[in-house]
């Protein structure tokens, strides 16, 4: 598959802090491209320097094979971007905002209309056609900017943290949209803090940190790189200091945390782990209540590679 | 597509309450306060009533008398003189029935009970008469036949320059207000220009961005807004002007062609000035960027006579270029010449110079914001 995207050692400096860090990174044609990052990892600068809306000090970027510009509107009409604020006019209808952004990609009229009334079913924005953005909820608002962005039927989509300050309900609509638009033909970027939405449906992810790429791969690959492969953790109570220092000894052991009568081991490798470990307290005569046992998540590869949790640095 | 973006702007446009307000109903409130408060300045004219007076004759004055019949005739005659004796005169004076008592003795003499108006009136009678008894009783013993027209030249108020009117046109100086006030008008679609500009500049707006990453030129989206707001703003104006002059009758001119080329350009120069101003890259906040534009436009406003009458002719007469420099200035004395001189020189010349400025502005509106990439967002 040709490379839609291509960026080469791209360096942006906001004065003294530097945000993106000799970045390069590449997405492939027809992929789900994750960016994963807690805020202010650049992210967002990124896809503004990818769309030639900043300036950069240094590096190249290329889309579709051509160097990116402010005046590439040949490159421009295969783009839709879906922005992190909403992006509308207050004063114009659900119907209206949408014609008017696919207007400025599609100058067929009947075209356009069919392409808008699509984009309106797509986001179940149907019974509301006629509202103004200030007459919808938080959710809808989103689904109609996500609408204005993806009208045109672009061939490369920017989706910057759409879910922010949604609904359970409306962010797993538009994850599942998300995922019909790129079953449907279309490259996607999409960028998170969110690393559940970013390993439910992006097939390769990037982890950034202070503007720099700390690890890319697919989300198999990700957590392939990191020493931890499972975590149990267990509810019992009485714990011993001896009997932290026994599991700590067991095969594949990586590390033992007891806190608040609730005990995780992570584990390095190793198959039955959960059982050598519950043999070990029915041996000892602990009792036990729930038990929990589950595979790394990219939380964890951020934190082995970074020293932080994700969600901390948010 | 060109059509496509003038007709969603302009929805979006005409829908903004503010835009509306600010364009149309501020300037709207603001000459018919001014209507009420000046408009009616010249119209107002003090009609004396007849003083009624008591005539007390003691001797014959043949001169006075003829006097008396001169000022009691005519429209509104400036005295009622009723002969009566001394008591009848003292009681209808005590009663208020006339306001003062003429003695006609050896000299002639005023009585009055209280001040006033009547009695200033019937005083200044009473000595000019007196002033001018030498040279009536010497008209009468050389030349009788010209007593007459002496006395009429009497009772007149005489003045020695004559009136010429140099044009047709209105000279009222109270227009000026109103001219200041179309000025001003024009000046605050400068905010329509400023906050469309705030919705083409990745750096300043999400739409912006959304805007800058569509596939259209800026010079292009540039001239849609142009294109649309001064559609809403031409309009804006023509009814500024149908309420000017069909509902508060103020007198604007009548030469409707060249008036409505005037508040066309006027119209685009406070279009551009606002885009000009939204197109500059510091202040970033929509607040100080209409900030400086309300600030410029009422200081240009009222260096064109917005709220001093006189301050522009004051600047004129010692630093011209200023009102060659000032659109509202400009504006405002283009109202002046239409609707004052009956040729077109003094209103070509302040539309060259408005529509230089327009254009300038345009230039360098389109030069900031062309192919922009920003520097942070």
């Amino acid at each position: 598959m040709s490379n839609v995207i291509e960026i080469n050692n791209l360096v942006k400096r906001y004065k003294e802090l530097v945000a993106l860090d000799h970045l390069s990174l590449e997405v492939k044609e027809g992929e789900i491209f994750g960016l994963l990052g807690p805020n202010g990892s650049g992210k967002t600068t990124t896809i503004n320097c990818i769309l030639s809306l900043l300036t950069y000090d240094k590096g190249s970027i290329k889309v579709f094979g051509k160097e990116m510009t402010p005046s590439s509107y040949d490159i421009k009409k295969q783009i839709g971007v879906v922005m992190q604020n909403v992006a509308v006019f207050n004063e114009l209808t659900v119907y209206e905002n949408i014609d008017y952004f696919c207007g400025l990609y599609i100058t067929d009229k009947e075209l356009r209309k069919k392409y808008v009334e699509e984009a309106i079913e797509f986001t179940g924005l149907s019974d509301f056609k006629k509202f103004r953005p200030g007459k919808l909820s938080g959710g809808l608002l989103r689904r109609l900017n996500i609408a204005c962005g993806i009208a045109h039927k672009p061939k490369l989509i920017f989706f910057d943290e759409p879910t922010v300050a949604v609904d359970p309900q409306s962010r797993n609509k538009i994850l599942e949209g998300i995922s019909k638009l790129n079953k449907d033909g279309a490259t996607i970027i999409y960028t998170s803090h969110y690393m559940e939405e970013v390993e439910q449906i992006c097939s390769r992810i990037t982890i950034m940190d202070k503007g720099r790429s700390i690890a890319n791969g697919s989300k198999d690959e990700l957590k392939k790189m990191i020493t931890v492969t499972e975590h149990i953790s267990i509810e019992t109570c009485n714990l011993l200091d001896e009997h932290i220092k026994e599991l700590s000894g067991l095969v594949h052991v990586y590390e033992v945390n007891y806190n608040d009568n609730l005990l995780t081991i992570s584990f390095s490798g190793g198959k039955h782990n959960i059982v050598r470990v519950l043999n070990y307290l029915q041996e000892k005569n602990i009792s036990f209540g729930r038990v929990y046992s589950e595979l790394p998540t990219l939380n964890d590869v951020f934190l082995e590679i970074t020293g932080t949790q994700l969600r901390d640095s948010l | 597509m060109l059509f496509h973006n003038i007709k969603y702007t302009f929805l979006n446009m005409i829908r903004t309450k503010e835009v509306i307000f600010w364009s149309l109903v501020f300037p709207l409130a603001l000459a018919t306060f001014m209507y009420l408060a000046f408009g009616k300045i010249n119209e107002v004219t003090e009609n004396l009533e007849t003083i009624d007076v008591a005539v007390v004759e003691s001797v014959q004055n043949e001169m006075f008398d003829k006097i008396l019949v001169e000022v009691s005739n005519g429209e509104s005659p400036l005295l009622n003189p009723m002969k009566m004796n001394i008591q009848d005169a003292v009681s209808t004076l005590d009663s208020k029935e006339v306001d003062g008592i003429i003695h006609v003795d050896d000299t002639i003499s005023l009585s009055v009970r209280e001040n006033g108006l009547n009695a200033t009136i019937l005083s200044s009678f009473v000595d000019r008469y007196l002033q001018n008894e030498a040279t009536l009783t010497q008209i009468a013993k050389n030349n009788p036949l010209a007593l007459n027209s002496a006395i009429e030249a009497l009772s007149d108020d005489t003045s020695y320059f004559k009136e010429e009117k140099l044009t047709d046109g209105n000279t009222d100086n109270l227009s000026n207000y109103f001219y200041a006030v179309f000025a001003m008008s024009c000046l605050f679609a400068s905010f329509t220009g400023i906050s469309s500009m705030f919705s083409i500049q990745g750096n300043l707006s999400p739409l912006g961005q959304r805007r800058c990453v569509a596939p259209t030129k800026k010079l292009h989206v540039v001239l849609t807004l142009f294109l649309t707001n001064e559609i809403v703003q031409f309009a804006i104006e023509l009814i500024t002007f149908a309420y000017m002059s069909l509902v508060l009758g103020i007198d604007l001119s009548n030469k409707y062609p060249a008036l409505f080329l005037l508040l066309f350009v006027a119209s685009s120069f406070g279009l551009t000035m606002g885009m000009f101003i939204g197109s500059l890259k510091k202040p970033v906040t929509e607040g100080a960027k209409m900030g400086i534009g309300v600030a410029i436009s009422m200081a240009l406003s009222v260096m064109a006579d917005l709220c001093v009458s006189g301050l522009m002719n004051t600047i004129e007469h010692t630093v011209p270029i200023i009102n060659r420099l000032n659109p509202a200035a400009l504006i405002s004395d283009s109202f002046y010449a239409l609707n004052t001189y009956s040729d077109y020189s003094r209103y070509t010349s302040n539309m060259v110079n408005l529509s230089a400025m327009t254009l300038i502005l345009f230039t360098l509106t389109i030069l900031t914001v062309r192919r922009n990439r920003y520097a942070s967002i």
